[in-house]
């Protein structure tokens, strides 16, 4: 066992964000992690407070609960668009810290509880360097989202429990590209290129998650879900150019900007089957309301013939994600979960950004949970395949993002690929 | 239990780990086909060498041509690439330091010149011709060709290139030579002149079948000798690289007031210059005129009377039966009487008035309309060409007339009728001069630059407005004689090429190219078209995400010099050369992102 961690753990220093499709994060919880994901219809933990805050009103205890899931990602990206060329660049990526953290109370004998969660739904870090073909497109993204929620559920009767929470919502993010003009140094005979960051810091926004879980019988669990849509709107973050003097009245100094990115809607709809006492299986279906993610538009306060506001399409359809997972308890106590996923892209063809190489996700999953007096420790490991993708020339120029006149792009045409593992660790203390 | 777990686990982990941890893409592997890359030898000039910016420097010879088709052979057969490398600035080159533009230009380094020891993949020599790869000693010192010079470490002197190319055994090549046999004529506004043409030294333009077949030959055999496969390239239409178009012919682009402005300035020189030329010219017409009808019409008609009254008289006395001297007695005694005669006198008046009425148009070297009258005329030019007296006599006459008129101590009749004749020829002459765009005519928009050209009776100004098809050198702009009102003064040969420059540069290109293709015919030796590849940057490519063109600076490809390419426009042609080598060799090599490769460098 131990063995198994060490080897675990020089895994994932060898190697080195978002890990569902588009920059959804889907790891609240390392139980559900390690069942394939499973969460709505599930209960008996503090993470039902995000995965339905129904089932936190079946919970019998009170709990604390506190996890991270380091992402150890990487992209691969080949030119195939261009014949012959052998060109492959591979992101470096840091490495991505969604957390959970849960808290769930309720009087005794009530049927009510409250909670206070806060998580990472969504979020992006993705680094292809500054030397790379697509570095125009972008050098680096880190998006972050973070959602504080506070909720309330409440347990009509043995069968049905229903809640309800406001999502508190702030976030940040930093983009940088190149810009591919050189321009040489102040000091003679050195140059470089050209460079933009934006770095900016979202307004608090609210949305709200609601649902239910219906125990259907001793074998059956029911549970619905749905998280709304919130608007990620930065306004006046830092745009700072780094361009050759000569230009630098195209670019102008302490500029800023505006963007708005969705975080979109989910719905989920859970079954679970008790198979016996110490075994469970479930299935889910997650519906994303990707199509609100139309287009990144970015408004620069100060613009000048080269520096207009830019709107890049994404034209993002919704999309899904069906689960498959289950736990087995053994007789020491150790609970072995196990699942799988399959995770449908919301990136169309054409569409295929460096920020997002997406495509359809396997994810494979496995975790153990362990109890020891009031403490519970969950682990889970999350390997996520997905097949290359190619997105052509022709698809981009159909779908608005590559213009062959002007050579103005939103996306860089070939292939990529996608690969992570995801270790994960929850500890709750239950009272 | 937990070893049952442990396996599994550990199992799983192991699968996970297979891939690695940068996912895979099946990436078709290069190859070098029919081609065996691992020699790979470089001839050429200055663009093979990757100068740029007026000069061979560390960065830019980083990023030859040759250079990167290289890197990309190494991915198939890895070998070392050498080059001559220069140190730092090496040569020295220019850099922009606005956008206006000016350029201001960095020094040589200090060891430039210190030479380096070979055996050199890319042997690219700036400023080699093909007629000079034969010449022993071309590298013989800094003062013959200095980039050869330093590349001769450990040689011989007096080491010609095609001995340093015949050492270097190649197994493949890539040759794009020529382009300096026609650039040094073209880009000195074909000051040094034409092979085979008179005044042409050493620097003309090649003759194509005397010098520069020959020599291309040796360097093909050369470079073929141990069976070597490669890739000519041809010489591209010079007068499309931003060096001759950058500047339109007609760039003069003046608004409504500095066109009046422009006029004004030229009217200025050029009216006094032909008023006083025409004034000059009328009133030598005028004194001549009178002192030729005073003092030699009276005695030409006199004496012309006299000849044919003598001629009658000779011939009835000879009819009659006289001796040849009675004959001549005779016609004597009666031509004086006519000529004393009132007939004879009325004669005489009417001869003299029809000479004196042709006299002016005469004078002017025009034929007169009496063919009967030319002989006199013609006894007129002699009085005018050798009697002293009658020279001296107009000479006074124009230098007193001209005091006379300059100071209005004519009659007022007098000196408003010469006013009247000068004025008025003046206006012919100018409209003349300007309409065979002699004399420059300025209007608001584009117009043709003002040009020196040889002085002579058809252009006696010794300048002309340029005409469509001429190309004004980049050498104008940066030498700021584009800039303000310097841009409407004359400018000199070295900055232009006349249609006639122009077309000897498309005949030698031509001849050149023909010569090159024939190598082509060859299975083992590929053929790249430099013309339609540059005509394809002049109408831009868009690649990689960024659009190239041929205009100077803004248009990426093209270096501060006008001639010489950037790294990107160096990666345009590799690709080119990739795509042919590929094609004709059955090869898979990977092109190279010219995005990777820097434009113009921004101040």
């Amino acid at each position: 066992m131990k063995k198994l961690f060490t080897t675990l753990i020089l895994l994932t220093l060898i190697c080195v964000t978002a890990f569902a499709s588009g920059y959804q994060v889907l790891l609240q919880g390392n139980r559900s992690t390690g069942m394939g994901n499973l969460g709505t219809a599930l209960y008996g933990d503090a993470s039902s407070l995000f995965f339905n805050p129904g089932a936190m009103g079946f919970l019998d205890h009170n709990s604390i609960m506190l996890g991270f899931n380091p992402i150890f990602a990487s992209n691969t990206y080949w030119d195939s668009e261009t014949p012959n060329s052998s060109y492959t660049a591979n992101t470096d990526n840091p490495m991505g810290t969604p957390f959970h953290f849960y808290a769930v109370w309720g009087p005794d004998e009530s049927n009510l509880k409250f909670g206070l969660g806060a998580i990472t739904p969504f979020g992006s870090g993705v680094n292809w360097g500054n030397s790379w073909a697509g570095r125009d497109l972008l050098n680096e993204i880190s998006l972050r989202a973070i959602q504080i929620q506070p909720t309330v559920a409440y347990k009509i009767n043995e069968n049905l429990s229903i809640g309800a929470g406001v999502d508190v919502t702030i976030g940040s993010v930093n983009l940088m590209r190149s810009i591919l003009i050189d321009g040489r140094e102040p000091d003679g005979s050195d140059y470089r290129e050209g460079s933009v960051t934006l770095d900016g810091k979202a307004t608090t926004a609210f949305g709200f998650n609601i649902g239910l879980l219906y125990r259907a019988s001793d074998k059956i669990d029911i549970g619905l879900n749905y998280r709304s849509r919130v608007d990620m709107d930065v306004e006046n973050g830092d745009a700072d150019f780094v361009v050759p003097t000569s230009l630098s009245s195209l670019f102008p100094a302490d500029n800023t900007f505006n963007a708005s990115l969705p975080l979109p809607s989910v719905a989920n709809i859970g079954l679970t089957y008790h198979v016996s006492e110490n075994f469970q299986i479930g299935a889910q279906f997650d519906w994303v309301g990707w199509s609100a993610y139309k287009s990144l538009n970015i408004d620069f306060e100060k613009n000048s013939p080269a520096l207009e506001d830019s709107e890049s399409l994404r034209n993002y359809e919704d999309s899904w994600v069906a689960h498959l997972g289950g736990e087995y308890i053994l007789e020491s106590g150790l609970n072995l979960r196990a699942g799988l996923y399959y995770d449908k892209t919301p990136v169309q063809d054409g569409y295929m950004t460096a920020e997002t190489p997406d495509n359809d996700r396997i994810g494979l999953t496995g975790g153990l949970g362990y109890s020891v007096g009031n403490f519970q420790l969950d682990l889970s490991f999350l390997y996520i395949h997905s097949a290359a993708r190619a997105q052509t020339t022709e698809q981009a120029i159909a779908a608005g993002t590559l213009d062959p006149e002007t050579g103005d792009r939103d996306v860089l045409t070939g292939t990529y690929r996608l690969n992570a593992l995801i270790p994960g660790v929850s500890i709750a203390f239950k009272f | 239990m937990k070893n049952w777990i442990y396996k599994i686990s550990s199992g799983a982990i192991a699968i996970l780990f297979l891939y690695g941890c940068n996912p895979e893409i099946d990436v078709p592997a290069p190859s070098s086909g029919g081609a065996d890359f691992s020699n790979y030898i470089a001839v050429g000039n200055s663009l093979t060498a990757g100068y740029a910016d007026a000069g061979l420097y560390a960065d830019g010879q980083m990023q030859s041509f040759p250079a990167l088709i290289a890197q990309q052979m190494n991915q198939i057969t890895p070998s070392d690439f050498i080059q001559p490398d220069v140190p730092g600035n090496g040569s020295g080159y220019a850099y922009l330091t606005s956008l206006a533009p000016s350029i201001g230009f960095f020094n040589p380094d200090p060891n430039f010149l210190d030479q380096v020891n070979g055996p050199f993949n890319n042997l690219g020599v700036p400023d080699i011709r093909v007629k000079d790869i034969t010449v022993p000693g071309y590298g013989s010192g800094p003062d013959v060709n200095k980039f050869f010079y330093r590349m001769l470490g450990g040689k011989d002197p007096m080491t010609s290139y095609l001995n340093i190319v015949s050492e270097s055994n190649p197994t493949f090549f890539t040759s794009w030579m020529g382009n300096n046999d026609v650039l040094g004529y073209a880009s000195s506004g074909g000051v040094f002149g034409v092979d085979g043409f008179p005044d042409t030294g050493l620097n003309g333009l090649t003759d194509p079948d005397s010098d520069f077949k020959p020599s291309y030959d040796a360097l093909i055999a050369a470079l073929t000798a141990g069976g070597a496969k490669g890739v000519v390239l041809t010489i591209p239409d010079v007068k499309k690289i931003p060096f001759f178009t950058t500047v339109p012919w007609n760039g003069a682009v003046l608004d409504a007031g500095t066109a009046v402005l422009a006029n004004s300035f030229y009217a200025a020189g050029i009216d006094t210059a032909v008023e006083s030329r025409v004034q000059e010219s009328v009133i030598q017409l005028t004194v001549t005129e009178q002192a030729v009808a005073a003092n030699v019409v009276p005695q030409v008609a006199q004496g012309a009377v006299y000849q044919q009254a003598y001629a009658t008289a000779y011939a009835t006395a000879i009819a009659g039966g006289a001796t040849e001297a009675e004959a001549d007695q005779i016609a004597i005694a009666q031509a004086q009487d006519y000529v004393a005669s009132t007939d004879g006198q009325t004669a005489i008046a009417q001869l003299a008035g029809a000479l004196n009425a042709e006299l002016q148009n005469h004078l002017l070297g025009n034929h007169t309309n009496h063919l009967q009258l030319e002989p006199l005329y013609a006894i007129i030019d002699n009085e005018l060409a050798t009697n002293a007296a009658l020279q001296a006599g107009i000479a006074q006459g124009i230098s007193d007339l001209t005091t006379a008129y300059e100071k209005e101590l004519l009659s007022p009749e007098q000196q408003a009728a010469l006013e009247a004749a000068i004025a008025e020829n003046t206006q012919e002459q100018i409209t003349l001069l300007k309409a065979v765009g002699i004399y420059p005519v300025f209007q608001e928009g584009p117009n043709g630059f003002v040009i020196f050209v040889e002085q002579n009776e058809s252009n006696p100004l010794g300048i002309r407005q340029m005409r469509e098809g001429e190309l004004i050198l980049l050498t104008a702009l940066l030498d700021g004689k584009l800039e303000g009102l310097a841009a409407l003064e004359p400018k000199e040969n070295q900055y232009i090429l006349t249609t006639e420059e122009v077309a000897h540069i498309k005949n030698a290109t031509n001849a050149y190219n023909t010569i090159i293709r024939g190598y082509a015919a060859s299975a083992d030796i590929a053929l790249v078209e430099t013309d339609p590849l540059l005509d394809q940057v002049s109408q831009g490519v868009v690649q990689d995400g960024v659009a190239v063109n041929s205009d100077f600076i803004t248009g990426g490809a093209f270096s501060l010099d006008g001639v010489h390419l950037t790294p990107r426009g160096y990666a345009i042609v590799a690709n080119a050369i990739i795509e042919e080598i590929n094609r004709a060799f059955n090869a898979r090599l990977s092109p190279v992102n010219i995005n990777n490769y820097r434009a113009v460098v921004l101040p």
